[in-house]
């Protein structure tokens, strides 16, 4: 790729930058979240058209409209977020868009074909089962098998190991070496330095849509990598103050929860917080920990046990019960679940609030009169605490940027006074200094008593943040234990299901 | 006695195919992921043309033609708003439904006036042997031709949706677009075909609504038959068979009340011929009822798809 | 399918807000002038008469300010639920809902009871039951998830037929034979302008407009109300009941549409017949969505359309154009203003 350059509204994506890759090599594009790697990757594979620059594979010139063309072209793309669809099974995924099976289609040779290649590759999937019983890793073996079985002979991963166990990302660049030996080419991106320094046999960093560093691995180290991915001395260590734990916040007593599937999500699960405390859930996305925290918030009714919230019972409690007893949730999805987009700043900010004392009064009934005067003044003094960028608090929270838009939340959620505070992904996509900032306040809240729940795929954010660590696995507490006590190995193999500690060993943090 | 059970029952099916036509259609549509409400307007449109270019051409094959036509010319104005321009497809059906209710019902008044025409309807055929079975031979096989074509193309409907690439390909349009576009699936051009597909059943079924049942033309002719068929997409759960088999069973009830009618009308309560026809609307409504638990639309339903998202 | 049309936002100037609509109604009548010289009318003579039978003398648009008021009062309601993201289609029915209210209550009442009071109680009984029968499609859809689109559309249907029996039946007019029609009634609307048909009803509806506008714009509810119909998701974890908004939204909606019916029996025909409402209901749906869905801008979307209605009946008097023109106007409006609406909020790029 020669020269590319992208442009988005507001942002340059890919300035000028340039690669070039061999077959038989394994080529990470390193770079933190918005560096430009995954926009490059989309232009190479057809879903987007670079403003200018050109792509040349096997030294032909070529232009894709779509990834149709890229396809045909020999390369296939596994994304962060599956491009698979549920309700279909692995074989109609595999070959959905390809036209060699028929008009009626002759399941039989496709499958023939894919037992081939999973033979030779060693990537077992099992073509008749639904997308949706699959566990991530399974999802993303059939992503591989999907790109393979068109031939791909370039292959890109988008941080493919953010769904996978330790374990299951070791199979994985296992798997990548096998297919380096057959001669294809792999670009991985990802932005975490061991899997780089584990899996890359040349490296190309990207920060802030350009090209800083071009290294053969054996040239590079971890902190010369983290240097270039970031253009500063990065901190790795967080201040974490000894606090005493107050009073009980949170309880959770054999919760069994259901799922969207017809089948439980969370199965038994038992679990303590107090005030001045970080209790994070440690995990694999998708085992359950979306349905706990929902119960837990009031959205999903449990089907057996018990939940108190400052020793209230909360079970047949609504949304608007936990708020009053002051309870916050920062969600994962900020756009479709954080904000109201087509609402102002201001208004975004007192969403919980607005038929509260200071902002409304009321008429009649139950029909209270807005004082925006109030809300506006209360909207201008949290966007200066907080640093939210954006002209006025009139304006729309959709025209905010991704990092201003998680401030807001964070903002509005940490200062109406809740004492519980559950956090999800807080700083999943965002920008180190974003990143960092966030995770300063968490530890602030837990210095001013409060108690924070964080739920984290993030499995280094977790074990620095928090002060006790329990692992979910399909649906169930698999470990619970204080961070820095148990080895990294032992936390994969709880997260990958493969160990389990007894719920004796687990009810010891409570004590 | 049995005789009465028989013209129920041909009454049944004669009422279920525009609104099998129309549904299954609409199942099409739906299935990519747009949701078309414009049927009624459609029906309309298909219906006066149907009656236009009969009267002018004494054919009801010529008619049938004109209805398909403009199925596909309203087909593509509202494949156009939803795909294109992304308008919100609820609106935009709501558009596509008063522009149909509206114009049809303009351009037959500014051509006919006030005037009752009649037209050569279209007559009903019975099949050898078939129609000779007892009961139901007279219901099922002594119908209109356009109703024979439903048993036909409702099956190959069904079997291409789940047993070929088309079918395959329109079905992941309609449940992750943003996959199949990747796998290099066209999706507009897919929900283009869709979209017009089902517009086109849905004009032909208003042209057998004019041609075959009624023979002639006038305001409301439709009966909110194109909602009905909406409905029956939902009871049906997105699946052909299962709509056409609602379809029938609305025909029932509405072949039963309006049988019941002639019945009550010779008792002496005329007037209790309103009060039947609202149990097959209410019918409706019940069947909605019945299956609304564990029912899940194809999940992109309703929502326009963009190919570049900026982050 | 090698031409793309890229759709991208660009923000909406005021100045665009208000162009857009009127090159939208141009179009329109563009395109209805064309229509008009297809029927053998001439454009000129259509459009003449038209505007004419809708401003031409002080008594003709004090007609077209009676006709707005059904509109008015419509349109505020569908725009009301609109905002909470429910569909009421059913306007049509529960219009016909309320002025049976209305005609029962009066027939009822009316030997020894004094009009004032009826007409206070119609109006409380025709809100009831156009609130009732929105709220059963609203019910529906916020505890079943069904789509409220067919449900109010067979309900339509159902409050049709229920008044061809009623007026056949006990609402019937014993003297009248041949239309089915129920006996006068005496609960009224006066009139505020002598010499002329405009009744209270215009000055309630006003109102009723500006209380809406208000509820919508300045309240806890109405920011709760156009919350959950943005975005029910943040709604619900922002402790809001987005249920019971989609309930409460369709009730108050049906309600005055069923407020509407009974205005439109007591101030304008002083009975009740089946030809109450021909379409009314669906013409206040384009109403609103000309109206942006904002109370205050529907009260001249409103009289656009009263003018539309009596200038058409007119026109068919005076040129023989099909008053149907109507409906294929309002077809063509209600299209050209959406798209309209795309090109003030998008910039639509080809090629």
């Amino acid at each position: 790729m020669r020269n590319i350059i992208k442009r988005f509204p507001g942002v340059v994506a890919n300035d000028d930058v340039s690669i070039e890759v061999y077959p038989g090599e394994v080529l990470a594009l390193l770079g933190e979240n918005g560096a430009g790697k995954t926009t490059l990757m989309n232009i190479l594979y057809g879903l987007y058209k670079p403003d200018s620059g050109e792509i040349i594979v096997s030294g032909k010139q070529v232009s894709f409209r779509s990834p149709r063309d890229a396809i045909l072209n020999g390369i296939g793309m596994v994304h962060q977020h599956f491009m698979l669809i549920d309700d279909f099974t692995v074989v109609e995924n595999i070959i959905l868009g390809l036209s060699e099976f028929g008009i009626i289609i002759d399941f039989k040779t496709a499958i023939r074909r894919i037992e081939e290649i999973s033979r030779k590759f060693g990537l077992q999937v099992d073509p008749y089962r639904k997308i949706w019983q699959l566990s991530a890793g399974e999802k993303q073996r059939v992503e591989i098998v999907k790109a393979l079985f068109r031939n791909a002979k370039i292959l890109i991963l988008d941080e493919p190991t953010s769904v996978l166990t330790p374990q299951e990302s070791e199979a994985l660049f296992k798997t990548l070496r096998k297919f380096v030996e057959a001669g294809m080419a792999v670009i991985f991106i990802t932005h975490k330095l061991q899997e780089v320094m584990a899996v890359a046999d040349r490296i190309v960093v990207l920060r802030k849509g350009k090209v800083v560093g071009r290294l053969r691995r054996e040239e590079a180290t971890i902190p010369q990598l983290a240097r270039m991915m970031v253009g500063r001395e990065v901190l790795f260590k967080l201040e974490k103050k000894p606090v005493t734990p107050g009073k009980k916040a949170l309880e959770v007593k054999g919760l069994w929860v259901m799922g969207d599937k017809g089948v439980p999500a969370v199965k038994d699960v038992s679990l303590q917080l107090r005030c001045g405390e970080i209790l994070g859930i440690a995990g694999i996305a998708g085992n359950g920990q979306k349905e706990l925290v929902e119960a837990i918030y009031g959205l999903r009714s449990p089907i057996k046990g018990t939940i108190k919230i400052f020793g209230y019972d909360m079970v047949r409690g609504t949304v608007r019960d936990r708020i009053l007893r002051g309870i916050s949730l920062i969600p994962e999805e900020r756009i479709r679940i954080g904000i109201i987009p087509d609402f102002s700043t201001a208004e975004n900010l007192v969403l919980e609030q607005v038929d509260f004392e200071p902002f409304s009064k009321p008429i009649l009934g139950s029909i209270k009169k807005i004082d925006f005067e109030k809300i506006n003044r209360y909207a201008e003094k949290l966007i200066k605490e907080f640093n939210i960028v954006t002209p006025s608090p009139s304006t729309r929270a959709a025209n905010l940027s991704g990092g201003n838009i998680q401030r807001l939340i964070l903002a509005r959620e940490l200062s109406r006074g809740s004492d519980l505070i559950i956090a999800e992904e807080p700083t999943a996509g965002l920008d180190v200094g974003a990143t960092e900032y966030i995770r300063k306040l968490l530890l602030e809240a837990r210095s001013n008593g409060k108690a924070v729940l964080l739920v984290s795929g993030e499995l280094s954010e977790v074990l620095s943040l928090s002060d006790k660590v329990v692992v979910m696995y399909e649906g169930e507490i698999v470990g619970g234990f204080k961070p820095d006590t148990l080895s990294l190995e032992d936390v994969g193999l709880l997260m990958a299901g493969a160990k389990r500690m007894s719920r004796e060993e687990v009810a010891k943090l409570w004590t | 006695m049995l005789e009465l059970i028989t013209s129920i029952l041909n009454l049944m099916v004669v009422t279920a195919t525009p609104l099998a036509l129309a549904g299954v259609g609409e199942v099409y549509s739906e299935r990519a992921g747009v949701l078309n409400l414009g049927l009624e307007g459609i029906m309309l449109m298909g219906a006066f043309l149907s009656f236009y270019y009969t009267y002018k051409t004494g054919s009801c094959l010529i008619g049938y033609l004109a209805s398909l036509l403009v199925g596909i010319i309203l087909g593509l104005l509202m494949a156009f708003m939803s795909v294109t321009l992304k308008l919100n497809q609820v609106i935009a059906g709501m558009g596509i439904f008063f522009l149909g209710f509206g114009l049809s019902d303009f351009l037959f008044r500014s051509i006919f006036g006030a005037e009752h025409v009649m037209i050569k309807k279209s007559a009903q055929v019975g099949l050898p042997i078939l129609s000779k079975i007892p009961v139901v031979g007279g219901a099922f096989f002594k119908q209109y031709p356009m109703a024979y074509l439903s048993y036909i193309l409702i099956p190959v409907m069904w079997f291409m949706l789940y047993k070929s690439r088309w079918g395959l390909s329109l079905r992941a349009v309609g449940e992750n677009p943003r996959a199949a576009d990747t796998l290099g699936v066209n999706v507009y051009l897919v929900r283009y075909l869709a979209v017009i597909i089902g517009s086109a059943m849905a004009g032909i079924a208003g042209g057998f609504l004019c041609l075959a049942v009624v023979g002639l033309f006038f305001e409301n002719l439709t009966f909110g038959m194109g909602f009905i068929a909406i409905g029956l997409v939902y009871f049906g759960k997105w699946d052909p068979l299962r709509t056409w088999a609602g379809s029938l069973l609305f025909g029932f009830a509405w072949s039963v009340s309006t049988t019941l009618q002639e019945v009550f009308t010779k008792m002496g309560y005329p007037s209790a011929t309103y009060f039947l026809l609202m149990i097959p609307y209410l019918s409706i409504i019940l069947a909605l009822i019945a299956v609304s638990r564990g029912t899940r639309s194809p999940s992109a339903l309703a929502v326009p798809y963009r190919r570049e998202e900026a982050r | 399918m090698d031409l793309k049309i890229k759709v991208e936002e660009r923000e909406a100037s005021l100045f665009t807000f208000i162009l857009t609509p009127i090159i939208a109604f141009l179009f329109a009548f563009l395109v209805g002038g064309i229509l008009m010289e297809w029927a053998g009318v001439s454009p000129v003579d259509g459009y003449s008469a038209f505007l004419g039978g809708a401003f031409g003398s002080p008594r003709k648009l004090a007609d077209t300010l009676v006709r707005m008021v059904p509109f008015l009062l419509m349109g505020v309601g569908i725009a009301l639920s609109n905002r909470g993201n429910v569909l009421n289609i059913g306007a049509e029915g529960q219009f016909i809902m309320g002025a049976i209210a209305a005609t029962w209550i009066s027939m009822l009442l009316q030997d020894f009871t004094p009009w004032p009071i009826i007409t206070v109680l119609a109006f409380l009984l025709s809100l009831g039951a156009g609130g009732i029968w929105g709220g059963i499609a609203g019910y529906l859809k916020a505890k079943m998830g069904i789509n409220e689109v067919v449900t109010t559309v067979m309900m339509n249907w159902l409050a049709f037929k229920l008044l061809q029996w009623l007026l056949r039946g006990p609402l019937k007019n014993p003297e009248s034979e041949m239309w089915p029609m129920s006996p006068h009634i005496k609960a009224k609307m006066p009139i505020v302008i002598p010499g002329t048909r405009l009744h209270l009803g215009f000055i309630i509806s006003i109102l009723i407009a500006y209380l809406t506008y208000y509820l919508l714009f300045k309240t806890n509810m109405g920011f709760k109300l156009r919350a959950c119909g943005k975005n029910p998701f943040s709604a619900k974890y922002a402790g809001y009941n987005v249920e019971n908004m989609i309930i409460l939204s369709m009730i108050i909606s049906g309600g005055l549409a069923g407020l509407a019916g009974s205005i439109e029996v007591m101030g304008v025909h002083h009975f009740l017949y089946e030809g109450i409402s021909v379409g009314l209901g669906y013409t206040a749906i384009i109403v609103s969505l000309v109206g942006k869905d904002h109370p205050l801008a529907i009260i001249p979307s409103s009289f656009i359309f009263g003018a539309i209605y009596n200038g058409v009946v007119y026109l068919q008097a005076t040129t023989g154009l099909s008053y149907t023109f109507s409906k294929a106007l309002e077809g063509m409006i209600y299209i050209f203003v959406l798209i309209s609406e795309l090109l003030a909020r998008y910039r639509i790029r080809i090629g």
